[in-house]
């Protein structure tokens, strides 16, 4: 999906998949989930609704209109654009840390 | 064990003086009889072994040619392993030792998590005080030493995966500048103190040895109960701050020298002592409302 100033958006497209579930370890702490990636040694802080996503990227590979109907059914309400913005954000961020990876653009799954 | 200090120089000056603090066995080599002098010195009462014992890490302190032994002497040191070190003057030797341990530690200790930090002990609760430099955590780890508390150490708390207990590695104290009078003063006597080395990159240094009691219970491990991160402000006033677990957890990670290297094991290991210990950051502005802090946080919170 392309956006207005013509930059490719890959959070908006594609299907993301977690890289490698079986090198990650978790820590529950009283703010936050403490994800911990054996393969670099990297440490970070998820908060509930980043945990949320992340559970549900691992339960199956999912597009962001995946997770948006997912997230719908959780809180049985439709969700705003500000949601929205924080969930794209929220894929870009785990695709930054190395968490999950893209595997195919939503329109080729679908096909 | 305890070794005379005729044969610990003899030692010292040929093939390596064994010396083991907490659980680490090095043989160190000085190859100048002033450097002996101060070492010996500023490590008496430390045990010094015959040998054969297992040996962690061996250090030789020498001159690299003989006009640097005898014409403008310049003390070099070997830690073989991958230092660099600038020569110091044969005047600040007993600084190339210290330095070279530390190296040897920092960059080669993968059995026990380290700290960048102080570590002290009383009545079974181990309190680990992690800071970067500057921030008088030795100071505060050798004031609490000399006022009821176990010394572990001011630079490198060990902690060992497996057991989640914290090991002493009581080495001299190192203090800079301003905190040298105010620890003469706190000890009052200078019998424990090296000779204060000036002009070195951090100033002037002074050694300072850890109370008698702490060296003879170098082997006795303590589970930590709390993590305090000191701020020293002349100008601040006094303050006791919570961290929550997340906070506590990110503080040890970017305090500790080995976390990467040990991997899985250190990162449940800190998750364990962030979630069972109490963890807060305290600002003081003299070393004895720094050590009022520290009493007064762990006697409200440690059971």
């Amino acid at each position: 999906m392309v956006d207005a100033d013509g930059s490719f958006n890959l959070s908006k497209t594609a299907v993301f998949r977690v890289t490698d579930a079986a090198s990650f370890l978790w820590e529950h702490m009283d703010d936050a989930h403490i994800i911990y990636d054996q393969r670099s040694g990297h440490s970070q802080a998820l908060n509930d609704f980043a945990r949320e996503i992340f559970d549900i990227i691992e339960d199956k590979p999912s597009s962001l209109q995946d997770i948006l109907a997912v997230l719908e059914l959780i809180l049985e309400r439709t969700i705003g654009d500000d949601l929205l913005e924080q969930i794209q954000q929220t894929l870009e961020m785990f695709d930054k840390m190395g968490l999950i990876e893209p595997i195919a653009p939503c329109h080729e799954i679908s096909q | 064990m305890t070794m005379d200090i005729f044969k610990a120089e003899h030692h010292l000056a040929g093939p390596g003086l064994l010396m083991g603090v907490g659980p680490i066995m090095t043989r160190i080599a000085i190859k100048f009889p002033s450097i002996r002098d101060d070492f010996l010195h500023m490590y008496q009462g430390y045990p010094f072994f015959e040998g054969p014992e297992i040996t962690d890490y061996h250090l030789t302190i020498f001159a690299k040619n003989l006009y640097r032994r005898y014409l403008r002497p310049q003390v070099a040191i070997n830690t073989l392993m991958n230092d660099d070190f600038v020569p110091l003057p044969e005047s600040m030797g007993l600084l190339s030792v210290e330095m070279g341990m530390n190296w040897q530690v920092a960059f080669g200790c993968k059995t026990h998590i380290l700290f960048h930090a102080g570590v002290v002990e009383k009545n079974g609760v181990g309190v680990i005080i992690p800071a970067i430099s500057g921030s008088g955590k030795s100071t505060l780890s050798a004031g609490l030493s000399y006022d009821g508390w176990r010394f572990f150490s001011d630079e490198f708390g060990m902690l060992k995966a497996e057991t989640g207990e914290l090991y002493p590695y009581p080495r001299p104290v190192s203090l800079k500048n301003e905190s040298i009078p105010v620890m003469k003063e706190w000890v009052g006597s200078d019998a424990p103190f090296s000779r204060e080395y000036e002009g070195t990159p951090k100033g002037t240094i002074c050694y300072l040895r850890p109370p008698i009691a702490c060296l003879e219970e170098m082997h006795k491990p303590v589970r930590p109960r709390a993590v305090i991160h000191p701020v020293y402000n002349p100008n601040a006033k006094s303050d006791i701050k919570p961290l929550t677990e997340t906070m506590a957890f990110f503080r040890l990670v970017r305090s500790s020298a080995n976390y990467g290297d040990i991997g899985a094991p250190a990162f449940r290991a800190l998750a364990k002592i962030a979630k069972e210990c109490v963890s807060c950051e305290i600002t003081y502005s003299s070393l004895e409302e720094g050590i009022r802090l520290v009493n007064k946080f762990i006697d409200e919170n440690v059971a």
